[in-house]
């Protein structure tokens, strides 16, 4: 499969669900690898656990990163993936319930890409993530290697 | 040494110590037949009072102090015993003297505080010393000889003992003293405790009420989002199987939804306003009505809203919550003349004695002066969701925005006539025009 992918991030089975649909409603992403917390997320990024020996030469073309997550948090896992030289570039869209002034500013100071809140309005929430898909797949150009 | 005749007290007793030996050296000298053996109970008197002296320039307890006194009027008797009454030459004034130096001892153990008793002992104290004195050097008891040592060493011992006393008294003054100077130092550390402690409380109270607040907006959020978003899904995807009351059902599911969702935001915000750290600057409200006017307008731009904003007003207050206080009182104002045919909404202010007040003016839907108690009360409404939506914490925030800078917020109204709220932002908010 050649589709870019998308790294979901995201430990709510609901808000899994509903970003996957939104997604591929439009045919917006097929390819989309979902974490469910933070450990696995850097499984996946990493090569470690799960994803051992997974080509580490192919990255996502944008990671949706939710913050309160099991094991790491979400701006662990940005911290992470900013201090790794392979992954330094890497498009990091954090998409959180969370609206507190100190989540976003920690998130931007580590290096977020965008921080994006989940709307409690479906409607909105689905606009948003299919925004999200359309600018960072198809509007947004990326090296073909980081 | 040196310290001993640093002190005034003790440099005195030793001269005047000094005169009396001298002077009762002399006194055995021109006395014919006086025996040698004279001298020995006087410079036992002597070292009494320098034991004394010492005992005090050492800081010795009232206690031991109290035992050297007695010992010496011990010796005073054992002197007057030794002359008079053991070789049969006692008189009834011997034994009187006596008396008064027994007298003396057991008045001693009493601590004579007031300056009355002092002079009492102090006067046994002379009288006793010196008789026994008198009577050592002499081998004698005459009544009469014994007059000039009296006089010497009574001024002595009263000297001495004045002294000692003095000083003492000096020595609890500083004691006293040093104790309330512990215990200022003492209530103020526990003042300074207290404060510190009290600060890390409310820190730990606002830290938890931040962690709460954080899992109110993460955690409250997403059953929400759930529910909205399949219940939508449920309409797009099985909407064809459902009948009208169905779909209806879930319409106002996610109506509810959306409502809670309101909700859970005004309380957010609310609660940021009671507890972000407030900071004054001078703050154009004409800009910051304009802005939100704007704002308004193109949010239902089907309306015909006319907004009157005086120029140029300028108040320093905290940017931030003044944003959020103009923004529910514009927002309130433009949900209540929804239903006014040619709404008008004015921010001005009017110029009191007391300084200046901000008004707000409507002329929307209005309401019952009899509910005005309730206006500004988190959670409650004076009209019903179907007329007018709104969760009920607007003019809350507005209340709470307004008391922390320290001014008042009042509402006037009448039903159909529109809505009128003034509001001050305290004695540092009214500023230039």
């Amino acid at each position: 499969m050649n589709d870019p992918i998308v790294l979901l991030v995201e430990d709510n089975p609901n808000d899994e669900l509903l970003t996957i649909r939104a997604l591929r409603k439009e045919n917006i992403a097929n390819n989309i690898v979902v974490a469910r917390d933070g450990q696995e997320a850097l499984d996946y990024l990493f090569g470690n656990g799960a994803y051992a020996g997974r080509d580490l030469s192919v990255l996502p073309q944008v990671m949706l990163l939710d913050l309160k997550l099991p094991k790491v948090s979400g701006l662990e896992v940005l911290a992470r993936v900013r201090a790794d030289e392979r992954l330094k570039a890497l498009p990091v869209v954090i998409l959180t319930s969370s609206a507190m002034d100190r989540d976003i500013v920690d998130g931007y100071r580590l290096g977020a890409n965008s921080y994006v809140q989940k709307s409690v309005s479906a409607e909105d929430f689905r606009q948003a993530v299919q925004r999200l898909g359309l600018f960072w797949l198809l509007v947004n150009k990326v090296p073909s290697t980081f | 040494m040196r310290d001993v005749l640093a002190s005034r007290s003790t440099a005195a007793a030793l001269v005047v110590l000094t005169g009396t030996g001298a002077f009762c050296a002399i006194k055995l000298w021109l006395t014919p037949g006086a025996a040698l053996s004279g001298y020995a109970p006087l410079l036992g008197l002597a070292l009494f009072q320098v034991v004394v002296l010492m005992c005090v320039q050492r800081g010795a307890t009232t206690s031991l102090l109290e035992r050297v006194l007695v010992a010496d009027m011990a010796a005073v008797c054992a002197a007057i015993a030794w002359a008079g009454v053991v070789p049969g030459r006692a008189t009834g004034s011997d034994f009187f003297l006596m008396g008064l130096a027994m007298l003396g001892a057991a008045l001693v153990p009493w601590r004579p505080r007031s300056q009355a008793t002092l002079a009492v002992v102090a006067a046994i104290a002379i009288l006793a010393n010196a008789y026994g004195a008198n009577a050592a050097m002499t081998g004698t008891v005459d009544f009469r000889t014994f007059v000039p040592a009296a006089v010497l060493l009574g001024a002595s011992v009263y000297t001495s003992y004045t002294l000692q006393a003095a000083e003492l008294q000096s020595a609890r003054a500083d004691l006293l003293r040093r104790s309330a100077e512990a215990e200022t130092r003492e209530q103020s550390m526990m003042l300074e405790r207290n404060v510190l402690e009290r600060t890390a409380e409310f820190q730990a109270a606002n830290d938890e009420l931040e962690a709460f607040s954080y899992s109110v907006s993460h955690d409250l959020r997403a059953p929400l989002r759930a529910m909205d978003a399949l219940s939508q899904a449920l309409l797009e995807d099985y909407g064809a199987s459902l009948d009208i009351d169905a779909r209806d059902y879930l319409q106002r599911i996610r109506g509810e939804t959306g409502r809670l969702g309101d909700l859970i935001d005004d309380l957010l915000r609310l609660s940021r306003v009671t507890r972000s750290i407030m900071t004054r600057e001078v703050v154009d409200l004409s800009a910051v009505a304009s802005i939100e006017a704007a704002r308004l307008r193109s949010s239902c731009p089907q309306r015909d809203v006319q907004f009157v904003i005086a120029p140029g007003m300028h108040a320093s207050c905290d940017g931030a919550l003044v944003r959020v206080l103009l923004e529910n009182l514009l927002g309130n104002a433009f949900k209540f003349t929804r239903k006014t045919a040619r709404a008008r909404i004015e921010f001005g202010f009017e110029q009191h004695d007391s300084g200046r007040v901000y008004v707000v003016r409507d002329n929307g839907v209005g309401f019952d002066m009899a509910h005005v108690s309730k206006v500004f009360e988190a959670f409650e409404r004076l009209h019903s969701a179907d007329d007018f939506e709104g969760t009920g914490i607007g003019l809350t925030t507005a209340d709470r925005i307004v008391r922390r800078h320290g001014g008042t917020i009042t509402a006037h109204a009448q039903p159909g006539e529109g809505a009128t709220l003034r509001f001050t932002l305290g004695p540092a908010g009214e500023e230039i025009s």
